[in-house]
C-alpha cells in the first residue's frame, strides 16, 4: 500500500448491526447515489442509538462517495489509498470495505513500498510527512 | 529565552505559467498548504516575505492574502528584471532570482512546504541546510555530456559530479559570499539555455539541486539536512507536498480530505491567527471551530 497502514485511523467501536447497515447502504450509494438521500432517516436512527455523531458521518459518507466517483474515473492507486482511510472514517474496517462494489487498482504496486526508503525529484504522488496528517 | 528569528522567503513566480498563455491559479489544497506554510514558520520560526511578479500580485490581491507575509511583498525583483531565463524549462528560476535579490542569512522556502516545529536549534550552527538529499537518478540528474547546456557552455573542472543533489523545497543559507557565486553559477548554467528537455526537469533540477551542492562542495562547506530520509515515518518536522500535488490536481474529494486532515492538525496553533480564523471560515464551511478543535460536518 501506498501509505503507512498506521494512518489508518482507529475505528470507534461500533455494533455488528450497524456496520453490517452501513455496508449495504454505502453499497447502495455507490451503485445509485440517489439512494443514499433515502437511507439517511434509518441511518440518523442508528446513529441515536449508537451515540454516533449523525452529521459528522453524513459528511464524511459525502466525502466517501465523492472519491468513490473520482476514484472509478481515474483508477489512481493514490486515491485508493485514500478510499480507504476514508472508509475508516465512516466507520469501516478493512473487512467491510473489502465487500463494497469497488475494483482496486490493477497494480497495487509492491514497489511503492520502495518510496518509504529514498526519493528524488521524480513524482512520487505521495507526500513528505503524511504521516504527521494522518495520511 | 528568546528564539532567533529567521527570515524566510516564498516566491510565487507566474512566468512558467502565463508565458504559455494560461492564467496563473492555485486550488483550494495549495493554497491552503501556502497559507499554512506562512503562518507556521512565523508562529514558531520567524518573519516571511513574499516575492512575486504582476500576475501573481493580482492572484494575492483577489485573494485577500495581503495578511499572509508580515515581511511584506516584493514585485520589483521578479517583475524588473530582464534575464535571459526561458520559464518553461527553467520554471522554479524565480525562486533563485528572489534568493539573489535576499540578504542572507534567510530561508528560502517553497510554498508547498510546512515546517511543522521550531528549527532554529538545526540552524543555528549551519552555514547551509537543505530539505534533504536527492539520490542521484540518472534519469532525473543527466550526466554532463547529457545535459542541455547554452552555446559555448563548458563545466569548470572543479564541479564534484559525485556529490548528492541537495533538496531545495527548503535552503537555508548564512553566507553571502556562496550565495552570490551558488546564483552566479545557476545562472550562467540558466541563461539562454532554451532547448526543453525530452524528461522535462534535468536543467532545472541542475541548476537548482546539484549546482547548490556542487558549489557547497568547492566551497569546503557541509550541507545539513533537516531530514535524511523524507519518506521515513520518523520525520516528524516537514510536510512537502512535492509529487502528491499531481494526485490533488485529478480530484477535489481529495483535496477536501487533505484540508480536513491538514486542518485538524494545525488549528489549534494557527486559530490566533485572525486571518486564519476568517480564512477557514469563509472557505471551509463545512468545518466548524470549538475550542479551538475542528468538526467536520457543520452544515448539511
Amino acid at each position: 500500500m501506498l501509505v503507512n497502514q498506521n494512518s489508518i485511523p482507529v475505528i470507534p467501536k461500533i455494533s455488528f448491526t450497524v456496520q453490517q447497515f452501513l455496508v449495504a447502504i454505502i453499497a447502495d450509494g455507490i451503485k445509485m447515489p440517489e439512494n443514499f438521500e433515502n437511507s439517511q432517516q434509518h441511518l440518523k436512527a442508528y446513529c441515536e442509538n449508537e451515540s454516533m455523531n449523525y452529521i459528522v458521518l453524513v459528511s464524511n459518507l459525502r466525502l466517501f462517495f465523492g472519491l468513490v466517483a473520482d476514484y472509478n474515473q481515474t483508477k489512481d492507486n493514490v486515491l485508493y489509498h485514500f478510499l480507504m482511510l476514508q472508509a475508516a472514517n465512516c466507520l469501516l474496517d478493512e473487512q467491510a470495505f473489502a465487500l463494497l462494489p469497488i475494483v482496486p487498482p490493477e497494480e497495487i504496486c509492491a514497489h511503492d513500498f520502495d518510496l518509504f526508503s529514498f526519493s528524488t525529484s521524480a513524482n512520487h504522488y505521495i507526500i513528505v510527512g503524511g504521516h504527521l496528517i494522518g495520511l | 529565552m528568546q528564539q532567533t528569528s529567521y527570515k524566510a522567503f516564498h516566491t510565487l513566480w507566474t512566468k512558467p505559467v502565463t508565458s504559455s498563455g494560461n492564467r496563473f491559479e492555485m486550488n483550494d489544497a495549495e493554497m491552503l498548504t501556502m497559507i499554512v506554510s506562512a503562518l507556521m514558520w512565523r508562529k514558531y520560526n520567524g518573519s516571511i516575505k513574499l516575492y512575486t511578479d504582476k500576475e501573481g500580485y493580482d492572484f494575492v490581491s483577489k485573494n485577500n492574502l495581503f495578511e499572509l507575509w508580515d515581511n511584506g511583498i516584493d514585485t520589483d525583483i521578479l517583475e524588473n528584471n530582464c534575464y535571459p531565463i526561458e520559464p518553461q524549462v527553467f520554471w522554479a528560476a524565480g525562486k533563485l532570482i528572489a534568493l539573489e535579490g535576499c540578504q542572507t542569512p534567510c530561508v528560502m522556502l517553497d510554498t508547498d512546504l510546512i515546517v511543522m516545529k521550531p528549527i532554529a536549534n538545526l540552524l543555528e550552527e549551519s552555514v547551509i541546510t537543505v530539505l534533504h538529499p536527492e539520490a542521484l537518478e540518472p534519469n532525473v540528474y543527466l550526466s554532463p555530456d547529457l545535459l542541455k547546456k547554452p552555446t559555448g557552455f563548458t563545466f569548470p573542472d572543479y564541479y564534484n559530479w559525485g556529490v548528492l543533489p541537495a533538496n531545495t523545497a527548503f535552503v537555508y543559507i548564512r553566507d553571502e559570499k556562496f550565495k552570490r557565486f551558488y546564483i552566479e553559477e545557476s545562472k550562467r548554467f540558466m541563461f539562454r539555455n532554451n532547448e526543453m528537455p525530452a524528461e522535462m526537469v534535468s536543467q532545472m533540477v541542475f541548476a537548482e539541486q546539484r549546482m547548490l551542492a556542487m558549489c557547497a562542495d568547492h566551497f569546503g562547506l557541509p550541507v545539513n539536512h533537516l531530514l535524511i530520509e523524507p519518506f521515513s515515518l520518523s520525520n516528524e518536522l516537514v510536510i512537502h507536498l512535492w509529487g502528491f500535488k499531481e494526485s490533488l490536481r485529478k480530484s477535489n474529494n481529495l483535496q477536501t480530505l487533505f484540508a480536513k486532515q491538514l486542518l485538524a492538525k494545525v488549528i489549534g496553533e494557527l486559530i490566533n491567527f485572525p486571518f486564519f480564523k476568517r480564512y477557514v471560515e469563509t472557505h471551509y464551511p463545512d468545518f466548524l471551530i470549538t475550542d479551538n478543535r475542528l468538526v467536520y460536518g457543520k452544515l448539511l
